[in-house]
């Protein structure tokens, strides 16, 4: 296993190399000229002023030198700054990780909990109208627009009802106590676990319903063990093979956050970062947010493939 | 199988007492966090940089061009504009007296004014921030507005003198864009430093009636009243700026009471007519819209054709049915009537008219393929007056195909001269000589003169107009310049639209009028109050 993992770790530098070589050309490819995002364009600066600010900016170097400037900048942790303010591109997604966590992290929860208690539930009264009637939500949930939800999510209970606030993270102005930090977090966390919570139940029901036909299900309680004592001990363990698999499938969406729900909610995640970065062509930024977001990816997927060896001693990695 | 329900109806009777508990909690405390702040001044909350004016998280005063109205919250300026825009009015300048070879500009300071650190505000600092705006280093845009600024001499503390290479009449227009800095915080960082110092958002010190208190990055900035102003200490208490990158949740934070202000679209606007908690302020966006010909591409060469897409356009149509009437048709660039000469031809939408020109021009053998109209709006309204435009425009013979492009790509587009004709909003306003850019001088990267308009006559006429300070003769020269807009149609004139702002009705004294990129008027904040 040992070797396993140094190999796949190995292999990931060159992946993440590739990556960061790909989006920068693309950026590059893009129509605009770099300084722009620096110097709002609709404020015409004399030419020597621009072209002063280019120089500084590094701007006006071959394209594989500015490659590799920022790869080795990068090496030693330093990101570069944003075109738009000059805040450090590090401290700023070091900043917005924590709202982001927080957000995804409690709806992914909330979604995986609810998936897993309902999938099983729905397994174990198949077609009966409970099972039906989740179904008919589960599809909902995921065909649902996440925008569309978080909009009238935000319409009905904050301004209808006036039950939740209508965004951010913390009331402004006011030190905010947890229930303050939690009525914020309630809205949009919902709204994003809506489609995890569907796809976790549809997939932690055929997953049950694959395990409890086994025969060593039958076995169990012709031995006469306890309905609840099957279902957890034997069949939901064996059932949560796919489900891992999902899951692990959500990580990395986890890290980029839910651009939509960020920007109806005004929270400063990492998805409305990435989206401030594309809209205002923000260079540096967007590499930044490139590189983390791989790396997390490569992580997370090897992750994924070892908690697999661990869950089920039937795979084995040499 | 069935595995029998017994065991698992203790999940559903979970399920429905957490739904239950939270529904119980939820509604108590929320409103528990929504009373405003009771008692002293309080505390207003605004989105006041949402909206075109606004630029969110842009704290370098030297580099922005947008977001005024909050920088002049906590940043003072030596003249500002009154709420009207027709005059300019002192702030941190008491007076000014200009010589009469209009080369000299003498500033007499306001005394008694302090930073928010509390050291006292002189004429150190007017002569520091102008330098400063002027090196090069410091990539301001402002600062190429005083080019034509050779000195600046500090006669005592309170008195400053500007000496001027030409007369120069704008250039107390120029000064509502300036904010006054404190050298004795800056002096010490290169120019060319500033640009990437966080001195910007983690403790700027100005002159205005709040101070820097907290900022919680993509999420709110607060500031605190400066009980030192010197025009008074702010009723207030502190004043939060929220930032909101999506439009409507700042519309319904204003409707559920969370906020006090906000920008609103047109729609948002109509839509809000009901609220009675909310008063909606309006006002001239200070934005032409306008139709502007690649003047190098040889089918527009003859004015007749321009001229037919004036009286092909049913302008006034549009802005009663697509503006709901909030917006007024203009003549030439310049929109303010003090400008615009009896004589200008109101261009009443006639078709005939406009099919009768293109004929004399022979337009159907010079068409050839149809017209590509670029431009970079993307809100909904804008794309319906496109499309209009479309319709009316081939109904005279002009075959036109839409375009719409994000902002990068137009002003990479508009370098070169690969387009047709583009559909933009140009400043007109509050002093005319913003306009000139547009008419005169280099074309993108260098300028804004996309049409690529070379007109001895208007250079001539605007440089003069630049010169006169004389109010009256100043006027004179800018009717002329309208005339021979309004005659000549470089651009295909269309509207200034307006734009309005949301208020709830508990706040006393507030001021404030849309203005591009905001503030640049005096709105009495230190007066604004809550009950």
């Amino acid at each position: 296993m040992g070797r396993y993992i140094q190999r796949r770790l190995l292999v990931s530098i060159p992946v993440l190399f590739a990556i960061t070589v790909i989006a920068f050309l693309l950026l590059q490819a893009a129509p605009g000229d770099p300084l722009n995002s620096y110097i709002p364009p609709d404020a015409p600066l004399p030419p020597e002023q621009r072209e002063a600010l280019r120089h500084e900016l590094g701007l006006d170097r071959p394209l594989v030198i500015r490659y590799f400037y920022w790869l080795w900048e990068a090496m030693q942790g330093n990101l570069g700054v944003r075109a738009q303010n000059f805040e450090p591109v590090s401290s700023e997604i070091m900043r917005r990780l924590g709202p982001t966590l927080l957000l995804m992290g409690t709806a992914l929860a909330t979604g995986i909990a609810l998936g897993v208690v309902l999938g099983v539930v729905s397994a174990i009264k198949k077609y009966s109208f409970l099972d039906m009637f989740l179904t008919v939500m589960a599809f909902l949930g995921v065909s649902f627009p996440v925008y569309l939800a978080g909009l009238i999510g935000l319409y009905v209970f904050a301004l209808r009802l006036g039950w939740l606030p209508a965004g951010g993270m913390s009331s402004p102005g006011q030190d905010s106590g947890l229930l303050d930090y939690l009525q914020h977090l309630l809205l949009p966390s919902v709204i994003i676990s809506l489609n995890y919570v569907a796809s976790t139940m549809r997939y932690t029901r055929s997953a049950m319903l694959e395990v409890l036909d086994l025969d060593y299900i039958r076995t169990a309680r012709a031995k006469g063990l306890k309905d609840n004592v099957i279902i957890v001990r034997h069949a939901l363990k064996n059932a949560l093979m796919p489900v891992i698999t999902i899951i692990g499938s959500y990580i990395p969406g986890l890290l980029g956050g839910a651009v939509f729900i960020e920007s109806i909610y005004s929270w400063p995640g990492m998805g409305r970062l990435f989206l401030d970065g594309v809209e205002a062509r923000d260079y540096p930024l967007i590499m930044g947010l490139i590189l983390i977001l791989a790396i997390v990816i490569l992580v997370v997927n090897l992750l994924t493939d070892v908690a697999y060896a661990l869950v089920d001693p039937r795979v084995r990695y040499d | 199988m069935n595995m029998g329900s017994h065991s698992f109806r203790g999940i559903g009777r979970a399920l429905r007492a957490l739904l239950m508990l939270t529904l119980l909690i939820a509604p108590g405390t929320a409103m528990a966090s929504q009373t405003p702040d009771s008692g002293g001044g309080g505390t207003l909350v605004g989105a006041f940089d949402a909206g075109p004016g606004g630029c969110p998280e842009c704290f370098n005063p030297l580099q922005a061009t947008a977001g005024f109205t909050w920088l002049e919250k906590y940043f003072s300026k030596l003249v500002l504009y009154d709420v009207d825009f027709t005059e300019i009015q002192g702030d941190l300048a008491s007076s000014w007296d200009i010589s009469d070879d209009g080369l000299t500009y003498t500033f007499h300071l306001q005394e008694g004014v302090t930073w928010h650190d509390g050291e006292p505000f002189t004429a150190d600092d007017v002569k520091f921030t102008i330098e400063l705006a002027q090196n090069p280093d410091s990539a301001s845009w402002i600062g190429a507005k005083f080019s034509g600024v050779t000195s600046v001499d500090v006669v005592d503390d309170l008195t400053v003198t500007l000496t001027l290479d030409a007369p120069n009449a704008a250039i107390l227009d120029a000064l509502t864009f300036l904010v006054m800095l404190p050298e004795h915080a800056l002096a010490d960082i290169a120019p060319a430093d500033l640009i990437q110092s966080d001195w910007w958002r983690t403790n700027p010190i100005g002159t205005g009636p709040f101070m820097w208190s907290e900022y919680k990055p993509g999420e709110y900035v607060k500031l605190d009243a400066f009980q030192d102003y010197w025009r008074g200490a702010p009723q207030l208490d502190s004043i939060i700026n929220r930032y909101y990158p999506e439009a409507g949740s700042s519309v319904i934070a204003i409707r559920s009471g969370e906020i006090q202000f906000t920008y609103l679209n047109a729609d948002e606007a109509e839509a809000m007519g009901d609220e009675e908690a909310i008063t909606i302020l309006q006002g001239p966006s200070q934005v032409a819209n306008y139709l502007g010909f690649d003047l190098t591409d040889s089918r527009f060469e003859d004015v007749r054709v321009r001229q037919a897409f004036m009286y092909a356009i049913d302008r006034a149509s549009i802005v009663e049915q697509l503006y709901a009437g909030g917006a007024n048709v203009i003549a030439c660039s310049l929109s303010n009537e003090v400008y615009v000469p009896d004589t200008a031809n109101g261009y009443d939408f006639d078709p005939d008219q406009a099919k009768a020109l293109l004929d004399e021009a022979g337009w159907s053998d010079i068409q050839g393929e149809p017209i590509e109209i670029v431009t970079y709006y993307e809100d909904q309204l804008s794309n319906d007056v496109l499309v209009t435009m479309q319709q009316y425009l081939s109904e005279v013979g002009i075959q036109v195909e839409l375009r719409f492009v994000d902002t990068p790509t137009f002003n990479e587009t508009m370098n070169g001269t690969d387009w047709d004709i583009f559909y933009g909003g140009g400043a007109n306003g509050p002093d005319p000589d913003v306009t000139r850019p547009y008419f005169t001088g280099p074309p993108s990267p260098e300028g804004v003169n996309r049409v690529r308009l070379e007109s001895p006559e208007m250079d001539d006429l605007y440089t003069q107009g630049m010169q006169e300070s004389d109010p009256e003769a100043r006027a004179a020269i800018y009717q002329d310049i309208c005339q021979w807009q309004n005659e000549n149609v470089p651009w295909a004139f269309m509207w200034v639209a307006n734009r309005f702002g949301g208020v709830t009705n508990d706040v006393e004294n507030f001021v404030w009028t849309p203005a591009p990129g905001g503030g640049r008027y005096y709105d009495a904040a230190e007066t604004w109050s809550l009950p």
